[in-house]
């Protein structure tokens, strides 16, 4: 159950945001999730409504772009479709993972007076 | 305030953030990575399921050892400080980091425990640095600790398809061991399949088969880690001829 805390990182990160800009409000936030970030989505969004209550993302809205996990041949660029072997067809390369991993703070939008 | 027609509403400022959630633990954890890289030390992230023998290949590595390298380890355990007693046992200094309800370490914790180590223990002349993590095979896995390498234990009563069921643990492993492969004779796994498996979810597989009971493999594991160890030598060796090891400031806040 890491996912209560990367929600606290989270909201430690957020909250250096709003410090930093002096703002009062965060109206939106939007996260990237990738398939392959080690983060269970559905944990993550229970954690995410139960420790926003009081904290600086209570009642903002929240919009989290889920990531799927591709890779490619380090290589020669091949993509290497879903659950086949890391290594490429054509020229036998290691795989190289091209998206997936994401566990970011993407955007925010804040409210300052 | 909106200046443009008066109105009085809130400015709302969007903002392209674009940071890593766990940035701050990526901080920590490369922050002890300079302090190991600075001592010349090889410091490796153990992990594995709770039983899979990662504290049993340890004390056989040290059965086997002799002057090879000399070993410190530091165990993440929820509860007791078992692991650590038998780590002393077997003759490797030792430590744990207690984690209460907390199923993985992250770098904040492994960094109090390195300075604690330090001070009580020593970490001068060490060769390598183990950092055995919480018997867990999802948590560890997205917490960089500051390690050179990372190493996972899957033992061979756990099933083939681990692997692809926990992708993310092994996707970033340096090496898998194959644990209690003693047992083989005794099982219906199926070594191809798992070899398969690992292919799936790892770019470049590296594997070795290991005992703790009957030793096998544990020379190849100690070879391992004097590769990986030497490397760590040139890696300093390199960034000291191109200016100092590391820009790491010695002043910084301990916990």
């Amino acid at each position: 159950m890491h996912e209560y805390s990367v929600v606290q990182a989270l909201l430690e990160q957020v909250e250096g945001h709003v410090r930093g800009r002096g703002a009062v409000k965060v109206h939106r936030v939007r996260l990237k999730l990738g398939e392959s970030a080690g983060v269970d989505p559905e944990l993550f969004l229970t954690a995410l409504e139960t420790f926003r209550r009081g904290s600086v993302l209570e009642g903002a809205e929240l919009e989290i772009l889920r990531v799927p996990t591709a890779w490619e041949c380090g290589l020669c660029k091949t993509p290497i479709a879903r659950g086949e072997k890391l290594q490429c067809a054509l020229c036998g390369g290691p795989g190289k993972q091209v998206s997936g991993g994401e566990l970011v703070l993407d955007q925010l939008e804040l409210e300052v007076p | 305030m909106c200046q443009d027609c008066g109105c009085g509403d809130p400015d709302l400022v969007p903002l392209e953030i674009q940071q890593r959630i766990l940035w701050q633990n990526d901080v920590t954890a490369q922050h002890n990575r300079e302090h190991f890289e600075a001592a010349g030390i090889l410091a490796l992230n153990l992990m594995g399921s709770p039983g899979s023998g990662k504290t049993a290949l340890l004390e056989a590595t040290a059965r086997r050892l002799g002057d090879r390298l000399r070993l410190g380890a530091v165990s993440g355990d929820l509860a007791t400080d078992n692991d650590e007693q038998r780590l002393r046992k077997a003759g490797i200094p030792s430590a744990t980091i207690t984690t209460g309800q907390s199923c993985h370490l992250d770098a904040r914790l492994v960094h109090e425990c390195l300075h604690d180590f330090n001070d009580h223990q020593g970490t001068a002349g060490l060769d390598v640095f183990v950092i055995e993590n919480v018997g867990n095979l999802v948590c560890p896995a997205i917490y960089d600790l500051g390690e050179a390498v990372r190493v996972v234990a899957l033992s061979v009563t756990e099933g083939e398809d681990k692997p692809i069921k926990y992708p993310v643990m092994f996707q970033h492993a340096d090496l898998v061991l194959i644990t209690k492969c003693d047992l083989l004779p005794h099982l219906d796994v199926d070594l191809a399949a798992l070899h398969d498996a690992l292919a799936r979810v790892m770019p470049e597989p590296r594997t070795l088969l290991v005992s703790a009971r009957t030793g096998e493999g544990i020379d190849k594991f100690i070879q391992f880690l004097e590769e990986k160890r030497a490397g760590l030598s040139e890696k300093a060796a390199a960034a000291a001829r191109s200016g100092g090891v590391t820009g790491h400031s010695r002043g910084h806040a301990h916990a």
